[in-house]
């Protein structure tokens, strides 16, 4: 009898932890994803038809009702589609800095490649475009360079044209592009998805205190509005309760 | 019969000195090219100046006055007797003035502290804390800018700069000016020579950088020692030609002359060109240094046009930093120029005061990242010339770098070193302090800035310092708003301002500076992959040095 027991209990634990096992894999880290994706899709396959319709739909079965499948409706979108995908190519580890620059050059977007160093901490590669296609701008990435040699990227980004609906059409492309889940933040003008321990993706509608003093890009008022969607190696941990909420 | 005999002897004097004035050489101040020459110019009145001086208004005499922000709470000391000028709000508050600080009074007694005030803060004064700037002379000091090439003065060191006001004031009128702006008349008078003005020079609210080191003196105590100050010579005297003063008029025609500068615009061009086409494009090469860009032109100036590029708005000139901007449908435009086509693009000019010279288009030949400039001297090399302190132990080192006490402990929770992060999977690799935005953040030690702004996390930046003695820090989760002139191979002191307290865009957490402190014995980028801190291999843990900065500053 307690053979039995005993013997009932393993094969519920087998069976839980198979079932567990089989959710668990579609719950894998994003760059751990891409990097198996990256030997079978190639990095200049950016096109949008390419996305595979049932994976993208189960991907972003849970989130919020605003966000369709994503088709671009326009020129503008299509532009969001392709730098959203651009994007998403370069998360995979393996990926460098001169990885992106030959697929901006692939799209005609005159890639700028620099490398910002000095003897205390050493390279910064950064990665900017002199043209941009229509609807997008201001594309930026920075990659550290690490005492073992090899570059990581720490920060992606790049602008879409801000106007009605143009947060949630940014919202949809990059959940159905970078194939995103549930985000772990979202308000009416900034959401956040953690796509692994390390890195995560936002997007910030941006106000007219974003715009001042940018190191790089140019702004006027008229930018108010202007979307930012950017990839960043991460600082804090939006779970943990002890960061206290900013009351001011 | 006293008083009569008195007046006698005053108008003596007074026309002994007036012909003495006759005939003043006229200028105007720009903040680029210095003492600009305004013989053709004309003197017209104006009922206005934007120019004001600070005091303090309070039962105790005090030696600096509070700038507030719009709800009243105090954002910097101003010394009394800084000059500042008004600025144009929305938000109108009672009793107060808006105002930007174009230069601290480095004559007050107050020895400068954390909390004074810089050229070019904003925020409200109270109106009976503003003095009429006309009843001071200012003496410009030793971070006076050069004043490029000029006959009548040398410098313009130790030079007294008194506004002239006669119940109205005077300003600058010419073709070749901008007629949106005033250029206010100012008497200015020699190191050696107080008894009778130099020249006449007319500034610009717009265009301030001359009055960036000043001491300021009221004229009344001027007076005690310099009997010219005692009276004000009239400006018809000053000028020697009554015909030129004419009433103030608003409709004065715009000429250009774009002309005569096309031919120098095209030399430049061409000399450009050359140097381009000598190299070859290479879209991997990797421009060494960063992606900031510069006006990199061999001559001296290059036009900014307007947007149909048929107007020459005004000038820039080599090294100076601009920032392009890239329009949704990608706008760009091409000019012939003697036979060659150019393309334009709009750009950006963040350093200039001049509300009216910040944007403009110029060839996007011209527009260079620093390093890749070749007429510029490189400034990729950063070095620390000056250990005044030895290290982290060394018993000079260092101060706390916010302003106040943090308001919550950074020695647990999340904002402790160490924290968990992700899960467990990562580690804090900082101290958080915990202030409030846009509250200054001050360098811990004197240093060297080898990296400067750049995107660090959620909408915040990150400045690299090595500090004396070799040690490194991050001051991670910076504001937007930037210090001036806070760049790479820039020199910074101790509690030096070297940028502000920022929020992050999902709003988690209260404004901060994460602040990461690094031996300085290894080489490569502080973040690095991997696990745990994914820092550099000599990071160190900062929570006892900034327990003791903390205590022996607070």
């Amino acid at each position: 009898m307690k053979n039995s027991k005993t013997f009932k209990f393993i094969v519920l634990a087998i069976l839980f932890f198979g079932v567990w096992s089989y959710l668990k894999k579609d719950q894998l880290p994003l760059e751990a994803s891409l990097e198996s994706e990256q030997k079978e899709s190639p990095a200049s396959q950016v096109n949008i038809q390419k996305i595979e319709p049932e994976k993208t739909v189960e991907s972003i079965s849970n989130t919020s009702s605003s966000n369709a499948l994503f088709v671009a409706q326009n020129k503008d979108e299509e532009s969001l589609s392709l730098m959203t995908q651009i994007l998403k190519d370069s998360l995979p580890l393996e990926k460098e800095s001169q990885d992106l620059v030959r697929e901006l050059e692939k799209n005609q977007l005159s890639p700028e490649l620099a490398r910002d160093t000095n003897p205390y901490t050493g390279d910064m590669m950064i990665v900017r475009t002199k043209r941009n296609l229509p609807g997008t701008r201001y594309f930026h990435a920075q990659y550290f360079v690490g005492e073992d040699g090899k570059e990581f990227l720490q920060h992606m980004s790049f602008e879409f044209k801000g106007g009605a609906g143009a947060f949630d059409r940014a919202i949809s492309a990059a959940q159905t592009l970078a194939n995103l889940g549930t985000p772990v933040k979202k308000t009416k003008d900034f959401v956040q998805w953690n796509i692994s321990e390390n890195r995560e993706v936002w997007i910030k509608v941006m106000g007219e205190k974003d715009l001042i003093d940018d190191p790089y890009n140019a702004y006027t008022k008229a930018d108010i509005g202007t979307i930012r969607l950017a990839v960043e190696k991460k600082i804090h941990d939006d779970q943990h309760q002890d960061h206290i909420e900013n009351e001011q | 019969m006293r008083i009569y005999m008195t007046s006698i002897m005053l108008s003596l004097l007074f026309l002994n000195v007036s012909f003495a004035e006759e005939n003043l050489p006229l200028y105007y101040w720009d903040n680029q090219d210095g003492l600009v020459s305004a013989q053709d110019c004309k003197i017209t009145t104006t009922s206005l100046s934007p120019f004001r001086v600070s005091s303090y208004t309070g039962n105790n005499k005090q030696l600096t006055e509070n700038i507030r922000n719009f709800a009243g709470v105090r954002q910097s000391n101003l010394p009394t007797g800084s000059l500042v000028k008004f600025v144009e709000t929305k938000n109108v508050k009672e009793d107060f003035q808006k105002i930007q600080v174009i230069g601290n009074n480095e004559g007050n007694p107050m020895s400068p502290h954390r909390w004074f005030s810089q050229r070019g803060d904003q925020g409200y004064l109270y109106n009976q804390s503003l003095l009429p700037a006309e009843d001071y002379i200012f003496e410009l000091g030793l971070g006076t800018p050069d004043i490029k090439q000029d006959e009548v003065f040398k410098d313009l060191l130790n030079t007294k700069w008194a506004l002239i006001s006669e119940s109205q004031y005077y300003k600058l009128s010419c073709d070749r000016l901008d007629q949106k702006r005033d250029y206010i008349v100012f008497k200015v008078y020699r190191v050696h020579d107080l008894y009778r003005p130099a020249a006449l020079v007319g500034v610009s609210a717009e265009e301030t950088e001359v009055f960036k080191s000043f001491s300021s003196t009221p004229k009344t105590e001027m007076a005690d020692k310099i009997p010219a100050f005692k009276r004000e010579a009239l400006l018809v005297h000053l000028i020697g030609n009554e015909s030129e003063l004419i009433e103030a008029s608003d409709e004065v025609e715009v000429k250009e002359k774009i002309e005569e500068e096309e031919v120098h615009e095209v030399t430049a061009l061409e000399a450009a060109k050359n140097t381009f086409d000598e190299k070859v494009a290479n879209p991997l090469r990797a421009i060494v240094g960063g992606l900031k860009k510069v006006v990199c032109i061999s001559g001296d100036r290059l036009n900014v046009r307007n947007s149909s590029l048929d107007q020459v708005l005004f000038k820039t000139q080599l090294g100076e930093p601009v920032k392009v901007f890239q329009s949704f449908n990608g706008e760009s435009k091409e000019k012939l120029i003697n036979g060659e086509r150019y393309v334009f693009v709009k750009v950006q000019f963040p350093e200039r005061e001049e509300s009216d010279q910040k944007e403009g288009w110029i060839a996007e030949l011209f527009i260079k990242a620093e390093s890749d400039c070749k007429y510029i001297e490189s400034k990729v090399d950063v070095s620390i010339s000056h250990l005044d302190i030895k290290g982290l132990n060394d018993s000079n080192c260092c101060e706390f770098p916010t302003v106040k006490k943090p308001t919550h402990a950074f020695t647990s929770g999340a904002r402790a070193f160490g924290a968990g992060r992700s899960g467990g999977a990562r580690k804090h690799a900082a101290c958080d302090l915990y202030r409030f935005e846009e509250e200054p953040i001050k360098s811990v030690a004197p240093g060297t800035v080898v990296r400067d702004r750049y995107y660090f996390y959620q909408g915040t930046y990150a400045l690299e310092v090595v500090h004396s003695g070799g040690f490194l820090v991050r001051y991670g989760e910076l504001d937007k708003k930037a210090v001036s002139g806070m760049s790479k191979g820039r020199k910074v002191k101790m509690s030096e301002r070297i940028g502000y307290m920022g929020k992050v865009n999902s709003n988690c957490c209260r404004p901060m500076l994460h602040f990461e402190l690094y031996k300085g014995t290894a080489r490569g980028a502080l973040t690095t992959g991997g696990s745990g801190f994914q820092r550099r291999s000599d990071l160190l843990n900062p929570t006892q040095y900034l327990l003791k900065w903390e205590s022996e500053k607070f």
